[in-house]
């Protein structure tokens, strides 16, 4: 499928072109590449936000296509949850609790179940129970992105969307997250992951989507796309950390692969300088 | 030539009891490159407020080329300081890309000509010309960004301040950020305060303070204070590279790291143990 953005200008520009990709359920799959590479047109279409201009998105059994009707796209917003950029923009409500209720009350679930949903969702997040009468304002910044983060899962949404989950958190707040994504794979919930931190990809996707000039570039698995130093480049995409790392090994003749950890990368290391055998 | 002199340096939020900053004192030369680390809430970007004034001084001074930050000197402040913020969406006024560099420049009186050049020469430095046209709405979290650079730099400041600015950013538009800084912290007279917890961006500056509970809990050489592991654990920052992997390195086992201070030198060492068992 496709879409244009309609300019000003009336020209238009196409933002993502022809992108065939299939995420299976329980996956969380990393979507990357540069700035302006389509990543977040490509996740609005699939929460139905923007309609393809061309081509369909299947969600389920929901498919979404140039003619589906508004009325429908309310099922796949329900089936769909979007976390945008910096979502504690968004908390609007007096305590905790009523601001997280608020998704499900939209659902048009009574104010009982509300409650009920969102108290589950905050304890599942380990969100201090104390809290939920606390003004969502007074809270640290991981604090208030769990509080917007619950406030989509309370609406339980098959598909999460993630837009930059750890942007402008502390790297407490950041390992916070990750270890909330690691939770939600578990619970089996599809993630979808916009990021542009290569150690987050490594460490939480099993699936990883390059975008590069609103086209597929690559699909497949984390250790596949970052055993290819090539390919990254031509993304203008890093490797992570660990990768990074074993590449200048390999620059002064030492091949240890391409180790997506920081432990795996130590074990390569101790294995050769404490004499050992690599076999990769 | 101190550019920034903070003596003593206290404040505290209206209806709140406990300070966000308090007793903080230290000193940037003109050209230095700081930057200035702490976990989220330490104060650090209360502290670069204060610097540019955005928020009043409880007790103590700062001056800024030799001028207290104080309500009468703040149009003299805000020329010498520029101030780029983390969020890129709260700072665009202009209808074009080049309107926006424009904006901050036309209290400054230039003629038309002056302003046109020095638009085009900042959006230049940050590799967004082609984008002068575009709307800013248009553009991407981290092309924002760029153009947010481009208006402080366009104002010709001596201290530029950078809170956050390329979290949002993807690696490649961290890198060019970085290597602007960079190149303008080589011409020389730009002090830079970047206000960070991307370690290999404070790796980069001359000089590194770090806040924790409003107070300074360290004031050194950025190399020698991200490999002092305690310190970095004590304030709730993430280690560096160079240390995780030599820590995770002597869990396994392998000893002898000691004198590794870059990782550089870590290939070298791993090179020469390889060369020398064999």
């Amino acid at each position: 499928m496709s879409y244009r953005y309609e300019g000003s200008d009336n020209i238009g520009t196409t933002a993502v072109a022809k992108i065939s990709a299939t995420v299976p359920s329980g996956t969380t799959a990393a979507i990357i590449g540069h700035t302006g590479s389509g990543k977040s047109t490509l996740m609005q279409m699939v929460d139905a936000l923007l309609l393809p201009t061309q081509g369909e998105i299947q969600v389920g059994d929901l498919t979404i296509n140039a003619q589906t009707p508004k009325k429908e796209l309310v099922n796949v917003h329900r089936r769909v949850g979007y976390v945008f950029q910096f979502p504690e923009k968004q908390l609007f409500a007096p305590t905790v609790l009523e601001d997280v209720a608020f998704g499900p009350i939209n659902l048009g679930r009574s104010e009982e179940e509300a409650r009920q949903a969102a108290k589950e969702t905050l304890a599942a997040l380990n969100f201090p129970p104390e809290q939920l009468d606390h003004s969502p304002l007074e809270l640290s910044g991981g604090q208030m992105r769990r509080v917007a983060l619950a406030g989509v899962l309370a609406m339980e949404p098959d598909v999460l969307i993630l837009d930059e989950p750890t942007a402008g958190l502390d790297p407490a707040g950041q390992e916070e997250l990750l270890r909330l994504v690691e939770g939600l794979h578990q619970r089996g919930i599809t993630v979808l992951m916009i990021t542009h931190q290569m150690d987050q990809v490594a460490r939480l996707a099993q699936q990883v989507l390059v975008l590069n000039g609103g086209k597929l570039a690559f699909d497949g698995r984390p250790a596949d796309l970052f055993a290819q130093p090539d390919l990254l480049e031509q993304n203008h995409l890093a490797a992570p950390q660990s990768v990074a790392f074993a590449n200048r090994l390999k620059q002064a003749g030492i091949n240890i692969g391409a180790p997506l950890s920081l432990s795996k990368l130590a074990a390569k290391i101790a294995a050769q300088v404490g004499g050992g055998h690599n076999d990769e | 030539m101190a550019m920034i002199e903070v003596n003593g340096a206290t404040f505290t939020y209206p209806g709140n009891k406990t300070p966000a900053l308090r007793d903080v004192s230290f000193e940037v030369q003109v050209g230095t490159w700081l930057a200035i680390v702490g976990h989220n809430g330490s104060g650090k970007s209360t502290l670069a407020r204060l610097i540019d004034g955005l928020l009043p001084l409880g007790t103590g001074t700062i001056t800024v080329d030799g001028l207290p930050v104080t309500v009468a000197n703040l149009t003299a402040i805000h020329q010498r300081v520029a101030f780029v913020f983390q969020n890129p969406d709260n700072q665009f006024v202009g209808t074009t890309v080049a309107d926006d560099v424009a904006f901050g420049l036309e209290n400054q009186r230039l003629d038309r000509n002056e302003m046109q050049a020095r638009v085009n020469q900042a959006l230049k430095e940050v590799n967004m010309l082609e984008f002068a046209d575009r709307e800013p709405a248009q553009l991407s979290g981290g092309q924002k960004q760029r153009v947010a650079l481009a208006g402080a730099l366009a104002l010709h400041p001596q201290v530029l301040i950078v809170d956050e600015a390329t979290a949002m950013l993807d690696p490649e538009g961290k890198d060019q950020i970085m290597k602007l800084l960079t190149r303008l912290h080589n011409e020389g007279k730009l002090t830079i305060l970047s206000i960070t917890h991307d370690t290999r961006e404070a790796a980069l500056a001359d000089q590194m303070i770090m806040i924790d509970g409003g107070q300074l809990v360290a004031n050194g050489d950025p190399k020698k204070l991200l490999a002092d592991k305690k310190l970095m654990e004590d304030h709730q920052l993430t280690p560096t590279f160079l240390v995780a992997l030599k820590d995770e390195l002597a869990s396994q086992g392998v000893t002898g790291l000691d004198d590794v201070t870059t990782e550089d030198e870590m290939v070298t060492w791993i090179w020469q143990k390889l060369n020398s068992t064999k």
